[in-house]
């Protein structure tokens, strides 16, 4: 592999085609200074995910980009495996995963599989940090990850082709046309991956330890998207989207024998009416999921089956002067079938939210909302939350929020089935508390450069926490797995983004760099446990540091990568932990252009640095690894 | 600049590594407790401590500080043969065969599928349990092979040698659920066939030879209310049930023990009961009551006779083990590593 990496090296910088070049026609990439201050979330850091970045990773899933650009944390079971989330320090339910605005968080689970989400099925990617009420859903403890298909109105054709091969049998391949003109468009998207996955790695100590080869690791998935746009007239617009995937993964263990398959179909029908002191959206969805886990020497073969309709309206109103007064409710029903439960059961989820906001040009913005949310016709919440931004220098902005939070106990926790080993807790409480975070971001243009600093302080305290402990159950007499109402959990922290870029002659430069420092921990613990309070919560790094580089020249780009990550503690006295880490990923291309066809060819070095490391206790990760791709686009406006 | 600091960046991550000197192991394996830390399922962090009785030394992590690797997945069971450790660890498939004295690592014995507790048969020959297997496999605790399998058709738990018979309890039916796991099977050892198999209450998980010669086996009872836990004391020539002492269904006893005169039977309940041999009702009061701590096994010194009770806390940190006297007052305390369990004594005085 490592030979043809060379060669490729060499043909992006040596190749000299015989093409006739046009030279006004060059598609290089709009770039978007990540802009961390939007008036949909006054007082609320978002990060939004350059297009630079989205379309040199558009082969990899959500997971990689969230790794590289967000502070989101990803806890990593290996590659095609599961990959979860932790967000300032909250564990994966509390990380709400948004599609076109709607939450596909497992109700079972209460997560998102971030490994089973492929990038070409996205346009853009907003995080949310902290509880900010996104598209009328309610903020999410650790914050909300938004995943958005958008329509290109300026294309009216356009095909892509794309293929990569990488190490360890990765293949990637890739299919899109969109048709249509200004009126009507159709978007079809083909994605097919499939990787043996026998990569090499050490096991802890590492120092000492032979390489082995990982086994039982395969992985395959489909997935299918059609998106149509329709403008209506030059107010309104209705559209369509549909996505389907399906992934089949090897599980590997000392047996072998494990495997899962996932199968899921999303589709939402969605209306838009502008008028000029209104706005008007609806939308309905259906999302389907199937999953089958096996263990053949143990006979299990777990089926879950999930459907879930959403029925959304939401009304915004320019009710007084620079003001807008936006109310929203929303319906959602799951039906989930397993064998893991007794029967088959629902949930209802009925939001209604309303909001007031300013949109003064001047110095002083603020958001006021309340929610209210019914689930299963029992718990009626009521949460609030505000914003604020103020301008305090011409390049200078403060920003402060403070909100409630509720997070109710997912299917899992209250239903599963007594199986004499663990049983769910149908009394569970929502686990509740509130957020609130205020903080400082400097921007602005000199000399051809564009900056942006932001430096943001978050406290959050959430009670009721679920945890799933084993001791002695009164209601079967028996030691089990429950879940139970236990943790009080405090999490803080510190914020820290730069962003650069740069333009000189035929030179782009961006740079952007993040750091994040997150406490969380047991506020209080039952008198046995003591020695808990006060400690970091297991799996929860302290330090993140993301730092990316960009080069643009001409028809050149290169892309660079690093990450560290600190020591994560495995047990809850912070006795032990897994040692720090370094990512170094590097990417290399060339863009070759023929009239309307554009010939894109790129070299990717992942973990360029050979580290070994572990994101879970007993997981290997790969060492390092190359990819290669080659991408043709045609497009005509 | 902007070169200047790629590189130095560059630079940076490829040249730092943690610093990971492995102390070296201080201790002499004289008169002490080696304990079986199991760790947590799939994180491949089980390890062995060393309690030493002589000074009260503590020491963790045995098996890395002096093989340089990881003892493997979820440590279930420890025993000694001539002069060396046969240490099973289960979610590794695998039995890790170190020196005494050395604690070096001699042999790596594969094949197994779950494999759970051992017992020397001979010179030569030693079974191994297995909880996901329907087979029993027989090892050459001399050369370190997997010689033979014995199908038992029901997974195997306990070991047991008596006038060469050899006693298994099929207490777990994980995985095969056709099969009930209510029976203790019965093997003659000179030529490894299944001669019978001895129906008792469900999840037989303890067994144990008095000084009359008589079995006990300790069923836990399945969750379901029909099935009563049972201490059952059963003659081991005929078969037959002599005695059967139920609980009621709330209860799940496990760990059956018994002390050095062999004529005091001990188990845990969340506390620690003993029962006599003569006893004609089970015991109400435990023998040794710490209800509020999280209670996962005990062992008794076959030296002392004291009793070592192992704490797990929250799973998720070092556990503890305390030490009380036969008569239950409370001795010492041990802090060892993560879900502490079975216990190996060592006294070469």
């Amino acid at each position: 592999m490592t030979n043809w990496f060379i060669y490729g090296i060499l043909f992006v910088f040596f190749a000299n085609f015989s093409f006739a070049e046009v030279p006004d026609t060059i598609r290089l990439e709009q770039i978007n200074i990540v802009d961390k201050y939007v008036p949909d979330h006054t007082g609320y850091l978002i990060t939004r995910i350059d297009s630079v970045t989205l379309n040199a990773y558009k082969q990899d899933n959500l997971s990689t980009i969230l790794t590289l650009k967000s502070p989101v944390f990803i806890k990593d079971y290996g590659p095609g495996n599961l990959a979860s989330s932790s967000f300032r320090g909250a564990n994966a339910t509390h990380t709400q995963v948004l599609w076109n605005g709607i939450s596909i968080n497992s109700p079972m689970l209460g997560q998102s599989d971030f490994a089973q989400i492929p990038m070409q099925m996205i346009d853009e990617v907003i995080v949310y940090h902290g509880g900010a009420t996104v598209a009328g859903n309610s903020g999410a403890i650790g914050g909300t990850v938004n995943i958005i298909n958008n329509p290109d109105w300026n294309k009216n054709k356009e095909i892509n082709l794309m293929q990569e091969f990488g190490s360890f049998g990765k293949s990637h391949s890739y299919f899109s046309g969109q048709f249509g003109n200004q009126k009507i468009i159709s978007n079809t998207r083909l994605i097919y991956n499939t990787a043996e996955n026998d990569f090499t790695y050490k096991t802890i100590p590492f120092e000492y330890s032979d390489i082995y080869v990982q086994k039982h690791a395969a992985y395959e998935s489909l997935g299918l998207i059609e998106e149509i746009y329709y403008r209506l007239n030059e107010r309104s617009q209705i559209s369509f989207i549909s996505w389907f995937q399906e992934t089949f993964n090897e599980i590997p263990t000392t047996a072998n024998d494990e495997s899962q398959n996932v199968n899921s179909l999303k589709s939402k029908l969605n209306y838009h009416f502008f008028a000029r002191n209104w706005k008007f959206k609806a939308h309905v969805a259906h999302l389907y999921n199937y999953m089958n886990y096996k263990k053949e020497s143990l006979e299990i073969n777990s089926h879950n089956e999930i459907n879930t309709i959403v029925s959304k309206a939401d009304i915004t109103y320019k009710a007084i002067k620079k003001h807008e007064l936006n109310f929203s409710t929303s319906l959602q029903l799951h039906q989930v079938e397993s064998n893991n439960y007794s029967t088959k059961h629902e949930r209802r989820e009925l939001d209604n939210s309303v909001s007031f906001k300013s949109l003064f040009d001047g110095r002083f913005n603020y958001n006021v909302a309340l929610k209210n949310q019914v689930q299963d016709f029992k718990s009626n919440r009521f949460i609030p939350s505000i914003g604020l931004d103020l301008k305090i220098f011409n390049k200078l902005k403060f920003q402060a929020s403070y909100n409630h939070n509720y997070h109710f106990p997912t299917l899992n926790d209250l239903y599963w089935e007594f199986d004499g080993n663990s049983r769910g807790n149908p009394e569970l409480n929502p686990e509740k508390g509130y957020s609130t975070e205020f903080g400082l971001n400097y921007a602005g243009y000199k000399a051809k450069l564009d900056y942006s600093m932001t430096g943001n302080i978050f406290y959050s305290q959430i009670k009721d926490w679920i945890l799933w402990q084993y001791s002695y159950d009164e209601t079967y007499n028996l030691n089990l797995w429950f879940p139970e109402n236990v943790k009080n959990v405090e999490r803080k922290g510190i914020e820290l983004s730069l962003e650069m870029k740069y333009n000189y002659n035929k030179w782009k430069f961006i740079n952007s760099n993040s750091y994040q420092f997150v406490y969380a921990g047991n506020k209080e613990s039952n008198a046995e446990n003591q020695n808990i309070v006060g400690k970091q919560l297991i799996y929860v790094p302290r330090n993140v540091l993301n730092s990316s580089f960009t080069i643009l020249y001409n028809k050149y780009n290169l892309h660079f990568n690093y990450m560290f990550i600190d020591k994560r503690y495995t047990t809850t006295t912070n006795s032990d932990y897994l040692a720090a880490y370094q990512l170094i990923n590097i990417k290399i291309g060339r863009t070759f252009i023929l009239n309307q066809n554009i010939f894109n060819f790129q070299l990717g070095v992942i973990n360029a640095a050979n580290q070994d490391y572990q994101v879970l206790q007993g997981k290997p990760m790969p060492r390092r690894m190359f990819s290669v791709s080659l991408k043709y686009s045609f497009l005509s406006r | 600049m902007r070169n200047f600091l790629i590189l130095s960046i560059f630079l940076f991550a490829v040249s730092c590594t943690e610093e990971n000197d492995l102390p070296d192991v201080q201790s002499n394996f004289r008169n002490g407790i080696f304990v079986v830390n199991e760790g947590n399922y799939t994180w491949s962090n089980a390890s062995i401590s060393y309690i030493n009785l002589d000074s009260s030394y503590i020491e963790n992590e045995i098996f890395l500080k002096r093989n340089k690797e990881s003892l493997g997945d979820v440590a279930q069971s420890m025993y000694i043969i001539d002069s060396l450790l046969f240490i099973i660890v289960n979610n590794s498939a695998k039995i890790e065969v170190v020196d005494l004295y050395s604690f070096e690592s001699i042999h790596t014995i594969l094949g197994f599928s779950s494999p759970r507790f051992m017992l020397k048969i001979d010179d030569n020959q030693a079974v191994v349990s297995d909880l996901y297997s329907k087979y029993l496999k027989i090892i050459n605790h001399q050369s370190f092979e997997l010689i033979d399998s014995i199908f038992l058709g029901k997974s195997s738990e306990n070991l047991l040698l008596h006038n060469n018979k050899l006693f298994i309890t099929n207490w777990s039916k994980l995985g095969m659920s056709s099969i009930e796991n209510n029976t203790v099977q019965v093997i003659d050892i000179d030529n490894f066939t299944l001669i019978d198999s001895i129906e008792v209450n469900y999840e037989p998980c303890g067994l144990q030879i008095d000084k009359e010669e008589n079995l006990w086996v300790l069923c836990s009872g399945s969750f379901t209310n029909s099935d009563k836990p049972a201490l059952m004391k059963i003659n081991p020539l005929s078969m037959e049930v002599l005695q059967k002492f139920e609980f009621s269904t709330e209860n799940s006893p496990k760990h059956l023990r018994i002390n050095r005169s062999a004529d005091t039977l001990y188990y845990l309940n969340n506390a620690v009961y003993a029962i006599s041999i003569d006893e004609e009702t089970l015991p109400i009061t435990p023998n040794i009551d710490i209800s509020n701590h999280n209670i996962y096994n005990y062992s008794i010194s076959p030296f002392s006779g004291n009793f070592y009770i192992t704490d797990v806390v929250d799973y998720v940190q070092n556990g503890f083990i305390y030490e009380y006297s036969q008569s239950g007052i409370p001795l010492d305390t041990f802090e060892v590593k993560i879900n502490p369990s079975e216990m190996l004594f060592v006294n070469s005085y």
